[in-house]
């Protein structure tokens, strides 16, 4: 039984994604919910069979009480979601839940404590996210503090620059009370706030016209140039590579000028050439991912050894306890995704990039439903941050783009990185609930 | 209220997602193969805990490697062969060498039927992985192993037209059934080396052998004119206060360039090296594979050659009959012989014909596959004739007069400080005219190749036509 789990937990992930995006052939969401309870019996089933391998081969009996508060947690949340707030996306709550499912078995898998605390974290996540919405429908009130959030960005960002402890030679983080944040995670909120405050106010925007008054988008452009300087001193490529391209994407909506992602394209490209040139980190990370084992003990170790990973395990994977993920340094934070695919097999592993398309097609269909232009480029540059970190990270892990070092949102472990992530994904099913809310005034009008 | 930069950013970011997910299936499927056999790839004991590890089998159908129990119930890898097929068979139980490590991962992987594969798996038993089948000859292997004798060394045969190795030895050997109770031993031998496969990863001047080269060379620079280089040889040659003499302070009188080759006069041959454009020389020898990467899996050095437009007359007066800093790999020379025995193409050197599952059902086969021109056929057919003198009348006479003809050449490669001391070289193939077999040889501290190394050669070759 426990021989054959890899092959019924592959299936059972796939049967999941397939309905990510079958859900789409009803037109109303009524007709849809059958599908989405099928989905919850997927995940349940995905989670239960990983831990009973996980028991099979340890032996370890509080993996069982692990197993049933995890499943608790999520059922939870399925159910508190559907009652609190029944007009948001299911498939967005959903996919959340089989990610972290997946995520909690290959965290106890890979560390027993690891696997408590992730648990911990996302409860404390999944309580925050259950206020958001409500909070959310309340936006227009913080709407016009855009240069509050702004600032303060800058500001944790400059106190992580002067007392946060170096990581790998690139990441900067903080540590609170034993957990460690990375504030850029946080930081990036703040940012999306202060973009899509500064470029929809009404106050600095053409009466006639709509366009947004010059002044205003240089001043975005400076505080923005000022975030992304100093993640770029800290060295933490990845985040100033991440606050690059949510500024592109929200200026292009705001402005509706194609020239800005041309534009914004290619002042990336030059900058990254002259990254390329001035700092030795940048070429370490090109030379790692042209060529990863022609310095196989030393840069380019982390992509060869998750290679092999991905490689070795093929398809359907060595099985739970089968492979050796811990020879990936960093494997529960920034290779999760390849210690996924060692044990659980490629096609998990690719599925798991099915379902965040799914997430990211979701904000963007939400984006698409919004059409009040705050709430709507709120959603775009939450939409464009989680969509273009899950590319920085699985594109990384398999050598299609340079290593940046960024983590896989919901399931990579750490502190900031999943309570980041369920509140931003809170804000989206908050834009979502609030929509509805408004057509519905409008209908009673 | 319009969409359209909505829609963009949704075909620009599903672009990116569906190139990333292709990307990964693509490694998964087809990249991910090759590179899992690295050996740092620590997980391959993670496919040992899955799959029992497939047999190794010779060309006639006899088993060089399986896995066996040992007395107390244990599972251990068998080389019934015991140190015969030491290095090219290689072992598995401390990390991996030999065609074990170059097939390595395909051994681990069962392409068992899937019913069956499912029902061991559900069952908690080990499935059974695929068998490589060889080329390799226990006939031509024993006669290589005999014919070095207490020779430090290595014996390399292989099929001329396809580059298909029918036999490797090295020596000094050991013995893979019990390399990992021995490895402190075996590892830290410094005087044998018993590990390495000299064969492939050992370093020898070439001597003589470069001549072939320097030959080679001579008659792409003076294509209309090379039969008429004379030359009188007075036993040595100086100049800028540099000597070169010939083995054994022979003197070769007056001779043109096959008599040059055939009787492999170094004096006459530093004489054309010095005539010999260096740019173009260093070009040919780059084509040739020295400095270069070998067509093979197993694991291998790089022949190492270095002339320039700035080398001096001394380095090139040495280049040019095989001494100074030159240093190549019998497999080396052995893929240059079988291009020239080819026509001029090189071929892969390959000691794995078919893949197998356990019950025999093919999986793979692989072909002979062309690697390099290195050469025209017409030049090649020129150096064919110049290398049959040699087996004739010249260095390597000794192969003269028999059931089959052979076409080669001849070194004596002197190394270390002492005056005299020699590795003894041979390298050729039999049947020019239609050829079957390419056999080279050496023989460490062996003296002159027509000492040890000709009649080493003989030997093989004697076995090959069952005489």
């Amino acid at each position: 039984m426990a021989g054959l789990s890899k092959y019924f937990i592959a299936i059972f992930v796939i049967f999941y994604t397939f309905h990510c995006f079958a859900v789409f052939s009803y037109k109303r969401e009524e007709d849809r919910s059958l599908f989405y309870v099928f989905q919850n019996v997927l995940m349940a089933m995905t989670h239960l069979i990983g831990f009973y391998v996980l028991y099979v081969k340890t032996e370890d009996p509080t993996l069982m009480l692990l197993c049933v508060l995890e499943e608790l947690l999520l059922f939870a949340m399925i159910i508190l979601f559907r009652f609190i707030y029944p007009l948001a996306s299911r498939l967005i709550t959903n996919n959340i839940c089989m990610l972290l499912a997946i995520s909690f078995v290959m965290l106890a898998r890979l560390s027993y404590t690891r696997a408590w605390k992730q648990f911990a974290i996302a409860t404390v996540g999944a309580a925050v996210a259950l206020a958001i919405p409500y909070f959310i429908q309340r936006i227009y009130l913080i709407r016009y503090y855009y240069w509050a959030a702004g600032i303060a960005g800058l500001a944790v960002l400059l106190i992580m620059m002067t007392v946060g402890t170096v990581t790998n030679g690139s990441k900067i983080s903080l540590t609170i009370f034993g957990v460690t944040f990375l504030p850029s995670e946080f930081v990036r909120l703040l940012y999306i706030f202060f973009i899509a405050g500064m470029l929809t106010d009404p106050d600095h925007r053409n009466k006639d016209t709509g366009r947004i008054e010059l002044p205003q988008l240089a001043a975005c452009f400076i505080i923005a140039a000022a975030h992304i300087g100093i993640l770029a001193l800290c060295k933490d490529l990845g985040s100033a590579l991440m606050f690059c391209v949510i500024l592109v994407f929200m200026v292009y909506m705001a402005t509706r000028a194609p020239v800005v992602l041309i534009a914004g394209f290619g002042g990336m490209a030059a900058a990254s050439m002259a990254g390329y040139r001035l700092f030795a980190h940048v070429r370490n990370r090109v030379r790692a991912w042209r060529d990863p084992f022609a310095d196989i003990e030393g840069s380019g170790y982390q992509v060869a050894q998750s290679l092999f990973a991905i490689g070795t395990g093929s398809w359907f994977g060595l099985g739970l306890m089968g492979g050796s993920p811990k020879a990936i340094p960093e494997v529960a934070k920034d290779f999760i995704f390849a210690a996924i695919s060692e044990e659980m097999g490629a096609l998990t592993a690719l599925c798991i990039i099915l379902i965040s398309l799914s997430n990211f097609l979701m904000f963007m269909n939400i984006s698409m439903s919004i059409t009040d232009i705050y709430l709507r480029l709120m959603a775009v540059g939450l939409a464009v941050n989680y969509g273009f970190q899950v590319i920085l990270t699985i594109g990384g892990v398999t050598k299609f783009i340079p290593l940046t070092g960024i983590t896989l949102p919901l399931v990579s472990y750490g502190g900031s990185s999943v309570i980041v992530t369920f509140i931003y994904f809170s804000i989206i099913q908050g834009l979502y609930v609030l929509e509805h809310n408004l057509k519905m005034y409008d209908e009673y009008d | 209220m319009r969409k359209k930069e909505l829609w963009t950013i949704v075909y620009i970011f599903l672009a990116i997602f569906l190139s990333m997910a292709g990307y990964f299936v693509y490694t998964v499927q087809f990249s991910a193969k090759t590179v899992i056999n690295d050996s740092h790839n620590s997980r391959k004991k993670d496919l040992e805990k899955q799959v029992i590890r497939g047999k190794i089998f010779a060309s006639d159908g006899t088993v060089l490697a399986q896995e066996a129990l040992d007395q107390e119930g244990n599972e251990v890898r068998n080389y019934p062969y015991g140190p015969l097929f030491a290095h090219i068979v290689g072992f598995s139980t401390m990390g991996s060498s030999g065609t074990e490590a170059a097939f390595d991962v395909d051994l681990l992987t069962s392409n068992a039927p899937v019913s069956e594969k499912l029902q061991k798996e559900m069952a908690g038993i080990r499935n059974t992985g695929d068998d490589i089948y060889t080329s390799l000859r226990p006939d031509l292997q024993e006669a290589c192993y005999s014919a070095l004798g207490n020779y430090k060394g290595a014996a390399v045969v292989m099929e001329a037209k396809t580059g298909r190795i029918l036999a490797m030895v090295s020596k000094p050997d050991f013995d893979p059934n019990t390399v990992s109770e021995n490895w402190a031993a075996v590892s830290s031998d410094k005087d044998n080396s018993p590990l390495v496969n000299r064969a492939t990863q050992g370093l020898y001047p070439p001597g003589s052998i470069f001549k072939i080269v320097t030959l080679h060379e001579y008659m792409r620079e003076h294509p209309s004119d090379y039969e008429a280089y004379t030359y009188d040889c007075t036993g040595r040659i100086t100049v800028d206060d540099s000597t070169i003499e010939c083995y054994h302070e022979s003197v070769h009188g007056h001779e043109d360039l096959l008599d040059s080759f055939a009787d492999s006069c170094n004096t006459s041959f530093t004489n054309i090296g010095l005539m010999l454009d260096k740019p173009k020389l260093s070009d040919t020898a780059d084509r040739m594979l020295f400095n270069r990467v070998l067509p093979t899996d197993l694991s291998y050095s790089r022949s190492k050659l270095s002339v320039s437009s700035v080398s001096d007359t001394k380095t090139i007066m040495q280049t040019s009959i095989g001494q100074g800093g030159t240093l190549v790999t019998p497999m080396h020379i052995a893929l240059v012989t079988q291009a020239i025995a080819n026509g001029g193409t090189m071929m892969r050197a390959q000691e794995v014909v078919k893949k197998r599952n356990y019950q025999g059902m093919l999986i793979k086969e692989y072909k002979p596959e062309e690697y390099k021109k290195i050469m025209t056929e017409g030049e090649a057919r020129e150096l064919t004739e110049y290398m049959k003198k040699v087996c004739t009348t010249g260095t390597g006479k000794k192969l003269a007069n028999l059931p089959y003809s052979v076409a080669g050449k001849t070194g004596s490669a002197e190394f270390g400080k002492i005056k005299g001391q020699s590795h003894s070289w041979f390298t050729g193939f039999s049947n020019p005219d239609d050829p079957d077999i390419v056999v080279t040889v050496i023989m460490e501290n062996g003296g002159s190749g027509s000492e040890n190394a000709v009649p080493a050669a003989k030997f093989i070759f004697d076995r090959y036509y069952g005489i």
